[in-house]
């Protein structure tokens, strides 16, 4: 089977968020602990540890995202649509063409800037409803779901 | 039915005794006349302003009554609730999926019944109907299933599939004759089996034990074990303690199964299950008599499940997950049970009537990996090393280290038998899954029933080279009845996976 990689700008749009995520997190940690400790005998050594933690958080911000992109993958066959992702536990869904129920292509600002999609099948399942790609490009997305839902009309319960 | 300007309005009313029912809201407002009784006030005080609220109740309740019509529209059931708010509802005849009544006591007195409509839409019924007689409501039931008929009829045009001739009334006069009923006997048996509440009952004499116990055994019990030679203040607690864990254990046994059967007995009175047309169809109940309908093109899974209880009585429970998961409260997300207890060779006849058509005949049983055995033992090993070394070596220091053989056999054991007793089949139209070999589950999922296909391989998946296959279906969803396939060898994962989806 022939799996695809998705759109790299996706990297960028990850290590954004995950760093905007971090800086929130040590902002709130700091706001919180500072008051607490300054001035105090263990001002110095909460600094260092906290720059550290710091530091760490935001390497795995960095590296995180390029690991999830390689290992981010689909495939659409005359079955269906296939996703393959996780970096410890992986894992591998198949959407029967016939199951998808309806589908989403959604597009946030960041993602907008760097010309990436996400596309959402869902499915009447109990567990898996809802099965998400991300990192297309908005045009790939669009052409996708386009190819899956034209020979996707049939009994879908 | 009348026409108004071109819309239906419905007609139908209510059995006229409806008001009773709405009673139970005027109860809750007896609650802070009761308070004021009990508090010591007076009739001669206030109190009377109370009696308006204890007719709000039966007031709203003809209000309801007067104001409540539903009819057989042309595409679907009409209901009109309100008169100044007025609410026209209409469920689509095709998306009805269950009819069931509910009769209470007081309901069997008055000879009526609750009818709920249910559509697939899940999350409970769609609408109650309180009350219609027993004629009445089995009148609507056979309307809105022959109109449903003869609608997805037309639409198909397809006759074999459900397209039956809407001979609702006919059906009626053929009712068939039961697929299972459960006698007192059987009831019994199943209270027996079934340990539901034991937990419960568990935590709370366990807890008054810890509480009352103690004291009270060693003032029952010391001067006894005194004289028996028991000397040391120490020798004489633990004594005590074993008498009462074993104490405990013997009374929540006994209280608990008494408790199951009892409830048993009350919950599944004259449990009758009948072929109805294209449903299954239960009937149940001592005080409160439910009606439930299975219609089986929902059905999504069969599973059927061997306690070492059922294995003893040599009885099996089957369940099915029906499409939509309509949670009814007091029954366990959208899993509804096929027969309560029944015995194995009947399940057989009873999944191929939840199935029909599928061809179940000698399915060629395929063992899970190789490795299986090596790595459960090791799992095992490995749970038992972190749970009892610590508090093992804490004890005794370095000969603590004994404890670590001690696991061994139940590790093999348990490895060895999970590893020849769990297996799967494939048939052209079903996935047969048996697990385990002391709780023993065997799912039985239609291959057209299956909506994703996930395969997922964690770290120690990856070590042993194994893959895990799960099933998805529109049914069920609750953690025990996931069809989770694991320790497949790769490649037979991947395999089963694409013959899955064709």
């Amino acid at each position: 089977m022939g799996f695809e990689a998705v759109h790299p700008g996706t990297v960028a749009v990850w290590r954004v968020q995950s760093l905007v995520g971090v800086a929130v997190v040590s902002l709130g940690l700091g706001a919180v602990f500072a008051p607490l400790l300054a001035g105090g005998p263990l001002a110095g050594p909460a600094l260092l540890a906290g720059v550290v933690a710091l530091l760490v958080l935001a390497a795995l911000g960095w590296w995180l995202p390029a690991v999830w992109y390689r290992r981010l993958r689909y495939c659409l066959d005359e079955r269906g649509l296939s996703v393959e992702r996780g970096l410890l536990w992986r894992h591998r869904i198949t959407v029967p063409r016939v199951r998808v129920q309806h589908s989403d292509v959604s597009q946030g600002p960041l993602q907008r800037a760097f010309g990436v999609a996400t596309l959402r099948l869902y499915t009447a399942g109990s567990r898996f409803t809802v099965t998400t790609l991300p990192g297309l490009e908005h045009d790939t997305a669009l052409a996708l779901r386009e190819r899956l839902l034209r020979e996707g009309d049939g009994d879908a319960v | 039915m009348r026409y108004e300007n071109g819309h239906p309005v419905p007609e139908r009313r209510l059995h006229p005794l409806s008001w009773v029912f709405h009673l139970v809201g005027g109860l809750g407002a007896l609650i802070p006349l009761g308070i004021a009784a009990a508090l010591g006030a007076e009739w001669d005080g206030a109190l009377w302003m109370l009696i308006p609220l204890l007719l709000l109740g039966p007031l709203a309740g003809l209000w309801h009554q007067w104001v409540y019509r539903y009819d057989y529209g042309p595409e679907g059931l009409l209901i009109r609730e309100g008169l100044v708010f007025r609410n026209l509802r209409q469920i689509d005849y095709r998306r009805i999926e269950n009819i069931d009544t509910e009769r209470t006591l007081l309901h069997r007195l008055l000879g009526v019944a609750d009818v709920k409509v249910e559509t697939s839409s899940g999350g409970g019924a769609e609408a109650t109907i309180r009350v219609l007689s027993v004629d009445g409501a089995r009148a609507l039931s056979e309307a809105v299933f022959a109109r449903r008929r003869a609608l997805v009829a037309d639409t198909d045009d397809a006759p074999g599939s459900e397209g039956d001739p809407p001979a609702g009334v006919e059906d009626a006069k053929h009712r068939a004759t039961p697929l299972l009923r459960l006698p007192a006997s059987e009831l019994i048996l199943m209270g027996l089996i079934d340990n539901r509440n034991l937990f419960w009952l568990g935590a709370v004499v366990g807890s008054v034990l810890q509480v009352v116990g103690v004291e009270t055994l060693e003032r029952l019990l010391g001067p006894a074990l005194l004289d028996a030679g028991v000397v040391y203040v120490s020798q004489l607690a633990l004594v005590l303690k074993i008498v009462l864990v074993l104490a405990t254990v013997v009374g929540v046994l006994l209280v608990g199964k008494l408790l199951s059967v009892i409830t048993a007995l009350v919950q599944y009175h004259d449990y009758t299950l009948e072929q109805d047309g294209d449903d299954l169809r239960a009937r149940h109940g001592l005080f409160t008599r439910r009606t439930v309908t299975l219609r089986v093109p929902r059905i999504q899974v069969v599973h059927q499940l061997a306690t070492p209880m059922h294995r003893l009585f040599r009885r099996v429970t089957l369940q099915v997950d029906l499409a939509g998961g309509a949670a009814e409260p007091g029954q366990s997300g959208g899993a509804r049970p096929l027969a309560p207890i029944c015995r194995p060779a009947r399940a057989d006849a009873l999944i191929d009537r939840a199935l029909p058509g599928m061809d179940r005949a000698a399915p060629d049983w395929r063992p899970l990996s190789a490795r299986t055995r090596r790595r459960l033992t090791r799992l095992w090993l490995w749970c038992w090393a972190l749970l009892s070394l610590p508090p093992a070596i804490w004890w005794w220091g370095w000969p603590g280290l004994a404890v670590l053989p001690a696991g061994l056999p139940v590790a093999l054991l348990h490895g060895h038998l999970y590893a020849r007793y769990t297996r799967w089949a494939l048939t052209p139209d079903l996935l047969l899954f048996h697990r385990g070999w002391l709780w023993r589950r065997l799912a039985v999922v239609p291959r057209n029933r299956i909506q994703t296909v996930r395969l997922a391989r964690n770290p120690f998946d990856r070590r042993y080279r194994m893959t895990e296959l799960e099933i998805d279906t529109a049914g069920g969803g609750l953690a025990k009845r996931r069809v989770r396939l694991a320790y497949l060898d790769r490649d037979v994962a991947a395999r089963l996976a694409g013959s899955l989806l064709e």
